[in-house]
């Protein structure tokens, strides 16, 4: 029986634990938690490039393999279209998306496949695949937590890619799936906001953004309102020692 | 229900069904909606929520972008009329201030604020699920009138079907698709806020009313466009420095 209070303890606790680790635990914690016989993460900078940077079988890793070489399937499908890719029954439906990856699965021991973008908005970094031998869906509560695992690897890889150390990054990936009930929207939009200022892309937008909440000790929520009431300012200059400026400009 | 108004109502339905033949971005389509329901019934303000499978109900568009009344539907994460509709999956209506003061006291306060003293929350439901609610604000007590609720109903069974697109119907797994897909697109225009409100020292509110305008004047999904203000693929200052003029290029726009 999947307990999802049990499953999000877990997925926090692995999310503070280690920097780069952090994926593969959490890989390991939706093989033992949900109803999936493996699970691994491919982190993408476009459809054609990627690495698998964990696989919990051979299983998880040849279907990687095979879509890498292809370039088609629902991992393929999840990362160019933003949304998840819920695959039923491998076997039976040849998806026109992907013929030629479906006729190779089935040569596999996988049925179904769940394949989750990690992503907040335009950031895009990668894939959480989940597959099982036996055909069918999530039900709605282990889906709920396939969704939050994938949150959790997400937070793990940004600090990973941002080089945030383990000291002022720990925890943080935990923050956002325990901070509370809340929209992040103004986190959204400072991401933005930050992007101008210290003219950074979108994910390293944000990860000066969550260093900044952390190493202040502040929650990422209060930091963004901060940013968007034009309170702080993440200029290009001063970004670069990750220090941002008070009470600038307006 | 006068002649006139249900004038207004046909055309309101028309102009949907036409955003929902084809090409049309679920998000600007959601915001329309609630634009609907403030210019057809007794309300003056309305907002939509939708899950977010997490457990959290989020933002997706309200008739204003005014970031007092967006904190109004935040709090309703943790209590609200939203909040307790999207739970039980039936209409929730509250007619005065004294009533919701007593049912969600720190919801209620920041109504107040806002000056509204009614509020009624309308299920978006599919078959046995509830995947939202809307939201309708009013600054008089009492409640809508059966016919307006009846209408009400309807808009967000249109959102309902909006969110969900007509191929979605025979998938169930579809649903969770869809609905990660639309709350990304509405991640994706906060993003894009953020820029255009940077580059161009504009509030939110006129960041998106930019970036509304622009889309619509060009014929560009909403999504996209902020896709491409985020990603630098097109030069933010269009959106920025060029008065309405944009309509002399494109006929087709009204």
């Amino acid at each position: 029986m999947f307990d999802l209070d049990t499953f999000a303890t877990g997925l926090a606790g692995a999310a503070a634990q280690e920097v780069d680790g952090g994926a593969a635990r959490i890989c390991e914690l939706c093989v033992s938690s949900l109803p999936v016989a493996g699970a691994a993460v491919a982190v993408m900078a476009h459809v054609n490039r990627r690495e698998v940077v964990y696989a919990s079988d051979d299983v998880a890793n040849e279907l990687e393999e095979l879509q890498f070489s292809l370039g088609e399937g629902p991992c393929v499908e999840a990362f160019g279209t933003g949304r998840p890719v819920l695959v039923a029954d491998l076997s039976l439906v040849v998806d026109p998306r992907w013929p030629i990856f479906a006729a190779a699965a089935a040569r596999t021991t996988a049925r179904a496949a769940y394949a989750l973008p990690l992503q907040i908005g335009a950031i895009g970094i990668g894939v959480l695949d989940l597959y099982r031998v036996r055909g069918g869906l999530l039900d709605a509560t282990q889906l709920t937590g396939a969704l939050m695992a994938a949150d959790a690897i997400l937070w793990s890889l940004l600090r990973l890619r941002a080089g945030v150390g383990i000291d002022d990054g720990a925890a943080d990936g935990a923050r956002w799936l325990t901070e509370g009930r809340r929209s992040h929207t103004a986190v959204h939009q400072a991401t933005g906001m930050i992007m101008v200022q210290a003219g950074v892309d979108a994910e390293s937008s944000l990860a000066r953004l969550r260093g900044f909440a952390f190493v202040n000790e502040k929650l990422i929520d209060e930091v963004a309102g901060e940013v968007v009431a034009r309170r702080l300012r993440f200029d290009e200059r001063a970004a670069d020692d990750g220090v941002p400026t008070s009470g600038g400009g307006h | 229900m006068s002649s006139e108004r249900e004038q207004v109502l046909a055309e309101a339905f028309v102009g949907l069904a036409d955003t929902l033949v084809a090409g049309y971005d679920v998000i600007d389509m959601l915001h329309r909606l609630t634009e609907v329901c403030v210019e057809l019934l007794a309300v003056d303000a309305a907002g939509m929520l939708l899950s977010d499978q997490r457990g959290n109900l989020q933002m997706m568009a309200s008739s204003s972008e005014s970031s007092r009344l967006m904190e109004l539907f935040q709090l309703q994460n943790d209590e609200g009329p939203c909040l307790d509709c999207y739970r039980s999956g039936s209409p929730v209506v509250s007619v005065d201030r004294a009533d919701a003061a007593q049912r969600w006291p720190r919801f209620a306060a920041q109504a107040e604020l806002e000056g509204f003293e009614s509020v009624h929350a309308l299920p978006l439901r599919l078959r046995h699920e509830t995947i939202g609610a809307l939201n309708l604000f009013g600054g008089q007590q009492g409640a809508l009138p059966p016919g307006d609720l009846r209408v009400a109903q309807a808009l967000a069974d249109v959102a309902t079907i909006s969110i969900l697109q007509e191929r979605a119907v025979h998938r169930g797994e579809m649903l969770a698709e869809q609905l990660q897909a639309a709350l990304n697109s509405r991640v994706i225009i906060e993003q894009a806020k953020g820029v255009l409100g940077e580059r161009g020292q504009l509030d939110m509110d006129q960041a998106f009313n930019r970036l509304r305008t622009h889309a619509r004047s060009n014929n560009r999904r909403l999504s996209e466009l902020a896709r491409a203000v985020v990603e630098g693929t097109i030069d933010a200052s269009e959106m920025l420095d060029v008065l309405p003029v944009a309509k002399a290029w494109d006929p087709t726009v009204g």
